[in-house]
């Protein structure tokens, strides 16, 4: 019974790792391209927010990985119920990551919109400054 | 007994002394340009980044030393397991947050960029 709680373990940790590896991975090199937009192509700032975002996205799901890992609270553990913990701890994790997956695309969208909405302003403010400082001159 | 308590210790000690110096390392790096970009002053910039490098790993490690002590009793294998990785995920989740939230707090001072830097000439 306590070898197949630590096979359990053996399996989930893995998998956990690997998963938000490459969803991590994934995200942020094309999150990379949002950032130069929304901070106006200045490559400095856009890659070094992009990969603090990164460290911050591997630590919080990796926290919840670890924090979700404990499973021997269940009773009598037998070989079916490896599979079916695995596969409901997996599932979640895969679940939770999505989550983080779809609120970090939700904030990009926010940021571009209103970067954009600035840069509009600005470049009006602009136009109208100038405009009146040539029909002040002239 | 107390065996697998002595091995629980000197692995979370590790883990988390080794998680907050690397992602401190890293805040220290990349954050420079986030706050060059809000002082416009590289001495100023420097001190900031060191004085915030210090005071994240004050407030980690003490936090790590805070919880080791508590981590109760342990008769097994699973639950050396088990009690460490719920601690090790504690730690994580606390510093992604902490993370986040200083990047978080960055971008909104680099909003009114303007005041502080009158703030500061003045």
């Amino acid at each position: 019974m306590n070898n197949y709680i630590i096979f359990v373990y053996c399996v989930y940790l893995p998998i956990a790792l690997v998963l938000t590896f490459f969803v991590a991975r994934i995200f942020f090199r094309n999150a990379y391209t949002f950032m130069l937009e929304i901070f106006n192509q200045k490559v400095d700032i856009a890659k070094s927010t992009n990969h603090l975002y990164e460290v911050g996205f591997y630590l919080i799901n990796l926290g919840f990985a670890l924090f979700y890992m404990r499973i021997s609270h269940y009773r009598n553990f037998t070989q079916i119920d490896v599979f079916e913990v695995l596969s409901y701890k997996i599932g979640f994790l895969a679940m939770f990551l999505g989550a983080m997956v779809f609120f970090n695309l939700y904030m990009l969208f926010r940021g571009k919109h209103k970067s954009n909405k600035n840069r509009a302003e600005r470049e009006w403010i602009n136009k109208y400054q100038s405009r009146a400082a040539q029909t002040g001159q002239a | 007994m107390n065996n697998f308590k002595l091995y629980g210790y000197i692995v979370y000690l590790i883990i988390g002394l080794a998680v907050t110096f690397f992602v401190g390392r890293d805040l220290h790096r990349k954050g420079y340009y986030l706050i060059l970009d809000l002082f416009e002053h590289e001495g100023f910039t420097q001190t900031i980044n060191n004085i915030l490098l210090v005071l994240y790993y004050l407030f980690n490690m003490g936090y790590i030393s805070i919880t080791l002590i508590n981590i109760g009793e342990i008769n097994s294998l699973i639950e050396l397991i088990e009690k460490l990785s719920v601690r090790i995920g504690l730690v994580l989740f606390l510093l992604g947050s902490l993370h986040i939230n200083n990047i978080l707090t960055l971008q909104l001072l680099s909003k009114r960029k303007h005041k502080i830097i009158q703030f500061f000439n003045h």
